[in-house]
């Protein structure tokens, strides 16, 4: 397989996300013209007239590039609408890089929303194709609670430890939400508060999932060449890499519930790209895929940051806190600051932009050098996983 | 040309006890004692008889008869589903018998008369108006016969009596049944079924004293009491721990006669439904009960009052706020029918993956198009991980979803049935079973397999 970094250089130049929430008051439409608007506001000299091309990603907020240029009133320009599931974001922006990379366009833009709170229904809801009826119906919580008992029997870690490690993710995305004045809930929780919390799906309880949020946030990409025409500090794409399961661990019997494979091998391709040897010292901080803590837990050892097995201890021990060695999901994470679908992968992005440039506020990174993004979709055993890298020069 | 009769039999038994002392003090009134047996909120009618056919010898068969009160679907059958689940093949006669319990004493007559094998499968459920007769005294359950030739037990004669007797009457769309005052019942019903007994001893050519083994079934329990009383009765195998099952009744009893019976015995049937029907049948010289497999009804689990009856839709939950439950497509399910149906997986003829569902390109060597059946149905498994999803929409929460991987190759993601979620660990055996995976608000019934803890089936093997 061959996958490698674009041969030209890309930067992000500008960027906007609006806070997430019940925005009971305001539509796509209204958070789409927010992100977007304070994205070209965040550049310098630049219009919306200066961009060529768009990538939209909503995954259940509206079809077509027209959800993107109606309320904008874009004039003919292309417009993509991006879906992969919870990677959307990072998908939209995946695309926009490597059009400005072929040469196709100077400037582009990838856009992230989703209008969740309209909808009357508890969770989630994604329309799918008809089938024969042959597959078990599962929640999302569900889905990645099947993580527990599998880590729990691999790597003999008690139900009461496991349940520790869980509730210090939670913990920590609570409080590094409440130092975030976008995150839906900005409220630190205690672990004893959220051990106490009664279970939804196998382990889990409410305080071990995402929140269901509306929100949208936008990048614009151009040629690291042209960056400084647009921002003094811009943010460098060092690497990005998909991949996409062969969605057969429900079917399979090697594949055991302990890890993402397409995350393992994702994370890889990014490291190659940017050179990475060892990523648990090299990354200065990550914002990952915590949709579930078990989520987190497992993409610590997919990522690298930890060894396999021993990732629960490394969360007990403080690593990946704010003030640890290598901090995870510094702005709150899907945990507290919400989760948006198709404007996950931007809001981590987001955070990128503000660390890097020294405006992340009382959760700032000290002299971050390469800061990771994880962004997945899908459950255990068939994912797409989205890894990029990035930092404040460029390769 | 040799006449056939019943070559294997089988009953099944849900797992669920409804206790008479619960509805007694939920209804305050007096409901008796014992308990019920109940089919789980996944059953019905239909997947109940697969239970019992499942449990039989499996002999070759070219007719499937489906007998019972409470045929899941209206206007379209179910005995053609029911032989594609347990794979029978497609070039047999499948048909559906009910409106009444009698039906199934037209399906013996028939199974009897018939050239060729026939599988017979009995099957009902017993629910009403709550405190109702048919709630307190029925009870939930199946038996399954096949007919063949070599018969273990053969017809030696048969009488009846048709009466419009009207002791009972339910209209479509209704709940349960009504029934009239049951003095007025008895006194019409047990002379007729005493007067066919009469009869048909007559036409056997035995004496009374000839007979073995009675089988009494009535709707009533006053009737079905008074004519085992002038039969002499005190049989043991008609003290029915649970209480009257429909359609299935006379099969459910004949099974567990059957089961402690004899090598040239006479064994005497006598049912009371639209009139009455006496069969005297005989058991052969090689007579073995081997041939049979009868729950004995062990190891229930107790289902609430509250819970039984949002099973039965005689009480409504608030639904959660979540879409209407997935229908199956006609024309998906007709792609992939062995595997919808049968539980058929595919197997890679490079390499031997197993796939469930069947897939054309193998997902551990690539070949395409390599694939061939494999019958899963049968296999054991154990849990490799599982979760209990209680926010997930289900007529009986939690749901409870496991990955199971087979003794023999293979894994699938599935619900578990029957199952107390205390009991699920990493580790459990378990075994398939063809269940209800959820009624749509169109009517449309999705049926798939689940995974049970390890149990029943196994006792008949």
């Amino acid at each position: 397989m061959t996958m490698r970094n674009t041969t030209t250089q890309i930067a992000i130049v500008g960027m906007g996300c609006t806070k997430f929430g019940d925005h009971w008051d305001k539509s796509a439409d209204d958070l789409l013209i927010e992100a977007v608007t304070s994205a070209v506001d965040s550049s310098k000299g630049l219009t919306l007239d200066d961009v060529d091309a768009f990538w939209l990603g909503t995954t259940v907020s509206g079809i077509s590039g027209l959800v993107l240029s109606r309320p904008l009133k874009l004039k003919n320009k292309p417009v993509t609408r991006v879906e992969n599931m919870c990677a959307t974001g990072s998908d939209a922006l995946r695309n926009a890089c490597y059009a400005v990379a072929s040469g196709a366009c100077d400037v582009a833009m990838a856009v992230g929303v989703e209008k969740l709170k309209d909808s009357n229904m508890q969770g989630l809801v994604v329309p799918g194709a008809p089938t024969d009826g042959t597959t078990a119906d599962m929640t999302a919580p569900a889905m990645f609670s099947l993580l527990v008992p599998a880590y729990m029997a691999k790597y003999g870690v008690s139900r009461d430890e496991i349940r520790h490690v869980m509730s210090h993710i939670a913990s920590k995305n609570h409080g590094n939400g409440a130092l975030n004045p976008r995150a839906h809930f900005q409220r630190a929780v205690s672990v004893d508060t959220i051990t106490q919390a009664p279970k939804i799906a196998g382990d889990l309880n409410v305080f071990d999932c995402s929140g269901i949020s509306d929100g949208s946030a936008a990048a614009i990409i151009c040629r690291a060449e042209d960056a400084h025409k647009y921002t003094d500090s811009p943010l460098y794409i060092r690497a990005l890499a998909l991949s996409a399961g062969s969605d057969t661990g429900a079917s399979d019997p090697n594949y055991d519930y302990t890890t993402f494979p397409e995350v393992a091998a994702c994370a890889e391709n990014a490291y190659a790209q940017a050179g990475v040897k060892d990523p648990s010292t090299e990354i200065s901080m990550a914002e990952v895929h915590d949709c579930f803590t078990p989520t987190e837990l497992v993409l610590m050892e997919d990522l690298g940051f930890s060894q396999r097995g021993e990732g629960w201890k490394d969360v007990l021990a403080g690593k990946f806190d704010l003030g640890g060695q290598l901090p995870v999901n510094p702005d709150g994470g899907l945990k507290s600051f919400g989760h948006p679908i198709g404007a996950s992968g931007l809001r981590m992005m987001f955070e990128m932009w503000l660390q890097f440039r020294g405006e992340a506020g009382d959760r700032q990174v000290k002299n971050p050098k390469l800061g990771l993004t994880h962004n997945l979709g899908g459950q255990p055993g068939g994912v797409v996983s989205f890894v990029s890298i990035v930092g404040n020069e460029p390769r | 040309m040799t006449q056939l009769g019943i070559t294997s039999w089988a009953t099944y038994l849900p797992r669920y006890r409804l206790d008479r002392g619960a509805v007694s003090k939920a209804f305050s009134m007096n409901s008796g004692k014992g308990s019920r047996t109940v089919a789980s909120f996944d059953e019905d009618a239909s997947t109940m008889a697969v239970e019992a056919a499942r449990r039989t010898s499996g002999t070759p068969v070219d007719t499937v008869m489906f007998s019972t009160t409470h045929p899941p679907l209206l206007d379209k059958g179910s005995a053609a589903t029911i032989a594609a689940v347990l794979d029978l093949p497609s070039q047999i006669t499948a048909v559906d018998l009910g409106g009444s319990a009698r039906s199934t004493i037209g399906c013996l007559k028939a199974a009897f008369a018939l050239a060729t094998p026939t599988m017979l499968l009995a099957s009902d459920m017993r629910f009403g108006r709550p405190g109702s007769d048919d709630e307190i005294n029925g009870s939930d359950g199946a038996a399954a016969f096949t007919f063949g030739a070599d018969p273990l037990v053969s017809l030696v004669a048969m009488e009846s009596v048709s009466s419009p007797v009207m002791d009972r009457w339910r209209s479509e769309g209704d709940a349960g049944s009504q029934v009239w005052d049951d003095r007025w019942t008895a006194d019409q019903q047990v002379p007729l079924m005493l007067a066919v007994v009469e009869r048909v001893v007559k036409t056997a050519g035995i004496a009374a004293t000839d007979i073995a083994s009675v089988v009494v079934s009535a709707s009533s329990s006053k009737v079905a009491a008074q004519v085992l009383g002038k039969l002499g009765g005190g049989n043991e195998a008609n003290v029915e721990p649970f209480g009257y099952y429909g359609a299935a009744d006379v099969g459910i009893k004949l099974a567990r006669v059957l089961s402690r019976a004899s090598a040239n015995q006479h064994i005497l049937v006598v049912s009371g439904a639209d009139g009455a029907d006496a069969m005297v049948l005989r058991t052969s010289a090689t007579f073995s009960t081997a041939a049979g497999s009868v729950d004995d009804g062990s190891g229930g689990l107790a289902v609430s009052v509250i819970d039984y009856l949002a099973w039965r839709g005689l009480v409504h939950r608030e639904p959660p706020r979540r879409p209407d439950p997935e229908i199956p497509a006609a024309p998906a399910v007709s792609r992939s029918d062995d595997w919808k149906f049968a539980f058929t997986g595919t197997q890679c003829g490079a390499c031997g993956a197993r796939h469930l569902p069947p897939q054309r390109i193998c997902m551990s060597c690539g070949t395409l198009d390599k694939m061939e059946p494999v019958l899963m149905q049968h296999e054991r498994g154990e849990v490799r991980t599982y979760t209990i999803d209680r926010i997930a929409f289900s007529p009986s929460p939690p749901v409870v979803v496991a990955v199971i991987d087979f003794e023999s190759g293979g894994r699938f993601r599935c619900q578990l049935a029957d199952v107390n979620p205390d009991e699920v660990q990493v580790g459990l055996k378990v075994e398939m079973v063809y269940r209800l995976i959820s009624v749509a608000q169109s009517g449309i019934r999705n049926y798939f397999w689940k995974a049970r803890p390890l149990q029943s089936l196994s006792k008949g093997e």
